[in-house]
């Protein structure tokens, strides 16, 4: 590799690094980076432009904005006050209602929406039910970044991949539905079987079962106290039902995610009449930012040859047998996202994953699929592997419950090595049944 | 069990009567324990020993909720005739009995509401501080059936109690004006009238109220403004003021980096002697000296 290849790559390695001990903030790091390559000339602004994938961005902006007005709507709050209602403080009911509606929310919404309308409610009635909020947490988060997995708007890394990929919403559902849902299944059994005194249940406890009413009661007030706008609630769920609908419909309509998400939410603003100003505050513009200079990066180092050079010597290195590629990007996504940020993961993957597949193909984009699961699952491994882990148990600190990294990893580690070997058995399966 | 119960169902009771006051809170309490005894899996001979534990949590309430225990005493007394014929029958004994004491608390509460509706008189500018439902729906049925002209000074309080009540007049139409405690002064002149309510009245003559009440009392019985208290009579303590658990906090207060070291009550008491009109369902009690 020549010098100028190697700047990119210290730029890229002190941006990993300066997010991940948290001495920068990621937009700023991201950004910076990419100023650093302008300055030395590695690339100029017309081919950096080049390298940003606009589908990705316009999805995400799109997905933010119809979320925000439908977190206005009250919808979601609604929903997890009726599903407190419904687990009538029985604690297995709590954990498998919540993680249920917890995975199939996050299959549509970004995976941190979905823990910061859950989590604090989870916490309420748990503790309210003299219960330790902390396993439920743990598992509602494990819930998040498993159901999210299932489409292609669900985890950010499933949007990189779709958008840089061409995969569409209805080939990520159909594909990776059978994973999600066992190992979502599994997971649950794993809580209830490695923890069965915290799941006890309380009809032999007059106490507890007297609290339930009360306790209900309760979060309804502390949930429900805003006045409902029906004719507003409507709409913006009408809105996010034909935005789903048009990327089901995708081979009939030809339109991208993007282009479907960012007119929705431009028409939901419209209809709605919403302060825009203050709906476009719901956009993460760092999140954003962030994601634009990982593209410029991770772009950078693919013109100067480094990803070909990382792709030749350590993952073609292991051969062409389509289960050892499969299970190695599988396994190494699965291993590195417990402990570093999936996102640029991701990014950095895909030019490597395309030129595996150049040298020896693989069908029904399995490859993909390897990378997607390790991905998104491998964000359960450690408290630090999704950022929904870490406003979770940052939410969690507020409410005066502390989590070491080490307690999470004990409840997390063993879910996550089982997710990801029930995907091994599936990708294996799948291979085998095509090739 | 007991002390793990108490963590969690005493703050979870306080919380409910802080937002919603002590009549709902009973008839919340009266549902939650039937669907508890419903719901409850044990052997006949554990019926009675867990029924006793938590009528025990529930008297040691902090603070007490007085109607409550007393329609427990009253359910206990009942019960026990029935324990000897089978867990199932003691069961279905039990939340029929418990139905009966929600509807007779809930019959007291709607009377307490007509007595209070024929206190509203035209031209009536009335300040409302503590209300609990009965005040509320009286006011707006006043309004609405009556049709009488009168206005409603709200005195801001706990976040939920104020909404529900602006939310209740506001849907009514009912003419209403909300200020902060802290601005009473500038309506004594107008103000003809003060109705509160209460959680307890104990046995040496003091009313247990929401906080803020005995600071509004002291300053309408000084601009002789007449108080009006409205509870059912089921509120009536046999015990002092020192025995209704009334709950003490001490702690820190955080604003604008600056730690105060605070000690915060949950309710306020007046003295009834400050009380000009003391009106249960049956109508007003003559005054106590």
């Amino acid at each position: 590799m020549s010098f100028n290849a190697l700047i990119p790559v210290f730029v890229f390695v002190a941006v990993y690094v300066a997010i991940s001990f948290e001495w920068l903030h990621k937009a700023t790091a991201a950004v910076l980076g990419v100023m650093i390559l302008f300055i030395f000339g590695v690339i100029d602004v017309h081919s950096a432009a080049k390298f940003i994938d606009f589908e990705t961005i316009m999805l995400l902006i799109g997905m933010m904005g119809i979320v925000g007005v439908l977190k206005k709507s009250g919808f979601f709050t609604i929903l997890t006050v009726r599903i407190a209602k419904l687990t009538r403080g029985e604690p297995v009911r709590i954990l498998v209602m919540f993680s249920i509606a917890t995975a199939v929310l996050s299959a549509f919404l970004d995976n941190v929406t979905t823990v910061l309308i859950m989590v604090p409610i989870i916490i309420e009635l748990t503790r309210g039910m003299g219960l330790d909020p902390k396993i439920y947490v743990v598992a509602l988060v494990m819930a998040s970044n498993l159901g999210g997995t299932a489409t292609l708007i669900g985890d950010p890394p499933n949007i990189i991949i779709g958008s840089k990929v061409g995969l569409t919403f209805n080939q990520f559902i159909s594909n990776l539905f059978i994973p999600v849902v066992i190992s979502s299944v599994s997971v649950i059994f794993y809580f209830l079987a490695t923890n069965r005194s915290r799941f006890k249940p309380i009809d032999d406890n007059l106490a507890k079962l007297f609290s339930v009413q009360l306790l209900i009661e309760k979060i309804d007030i502390d949930f429900l106290s805003f006045k409902i706008d029906r004719p507003f609630l409507i709409k913006s769920i009408s809105c996010m039902g034909v935005a789903l609908l048009l990327f089901v419909t995708h081979t009939i309509t030809h339109l991208s995610a993007g282009v479907v998400a960012l007119t929705m939410a431009m028409i939901l603003f419209s209809i709605t009449r919403v302060d825009v100003e203050h709906m476009l505050l719901e956009v993460e513009w760092s999140t954003l930012l962030f994601f634009a200079g990982l593209f410029i990066l991770v772009g950078a180092m693919e013109e100067k040859g480094v990803i070909e050079w990382v792709a030749r010597n350590i993952f073609l290195s292991v051969g062409d047998n389509p289960y050892v590629m499969v299970l190695m990007v599988l396994w190494v996504s699965g291993i590195a996202s417990g402990f570093i940020d999936n996102i640029p993961f991701t990014i950095t993957m895909i030019p490597i994953v395309n030129m595996m597949l150049q040298n020896t193909p693989i069908p029904n984009n399995i490859l993909w699929w390897a990378l997607s699961l390790g991905a998104c699952f491998g964000g359960n491994l450690t408290l630090i592997g999704a950022s929904a882990n870490i406003v979770s148990v940052a939410i969690l600190k507020r409410s005066g419950e502390h989590v070491t990294f080490g307690q999470y990893m004990r409840w997390s580690a063993p879910g996550t090595i089982l997710s990801l070997m029930i995907s091994s058995i599936f990708l294996v399966v799948y291979l085998w049944i095509y090739l | 069990m007991e002390t793990n119960v108490n963590k969690t169902l005493y703050p979870l009771i306080r919380d409910y009567m802080s937002a919603m006051g002590t009549s709902r809170t009973t008839l919340t309490a009266l549902k939650s324990y039937m669907d508890a005894i419903r719901r409850l899996k044990c052997t006949e001979s554990e019926f009675w020993p867990l029924l006793m534990e938590l009528n025990k949590v529930i008297r040691n309430a902090e603070p007490a909720v007085v109607p409550l225990v007393h329609l427990i005493e009253e359910f206990e007394v009942e019960l026990q005739a029935h324990l000897n014929k089978g867990l199932e029958l003691a069961k279905t004994k039990a939340i029929e009995i418990l139905n009966h004491k929600l509807k007779r608390f809930e019959t007291d509460t709607q009377m307490v509401t007509e007595q209070c509706m024929e206190l509203i008189a035209p031209g009536d500018f009335i300040i409302v501080h503590s209300p609990t439902a009965y005040i509320s729906n009286a006011l707006v049925r006043a309004h609405t059936e009556s049709k009488r002209p009168f206005q409603v000074l709200i005195l801001k309080q706990d976040f939920h109690r104020t909404k529900d009540l602006v939310d209740a007049l506001a849907e009514h139409q009912v003419p209403h004006l909300l200020i902060s405690e802290h601005n009473l002064s500038h309506y004594l002149g107008e103000a003809n009238k003060l109705f509160i309510s209460a959680v307890t009245i104990t046995l040496d003559g003091k009313a247990i109220t929401g906080l803020g009440t005995a600071n509004v009392v002291s300053i309408c019985h000084a601009y002789k403004v007449p108080v009006y208290l409205f509870v059912e009579s089921m509120k009536f303590s046999h015990k002092p003021l020192p025995d209704q658990n009334i709950f003490k906090e001490e702690g820190n207060r955080t604003e604008k980096d600056y730690d105060f070291r605070i000690t915060t009550f949950s309710h306020d008491y007046v003295d009834l002697a400050m009380v000009d009109h003391l009106i249960t369902e049956e109508g007003e009690q003559p005054r106590r000296n």
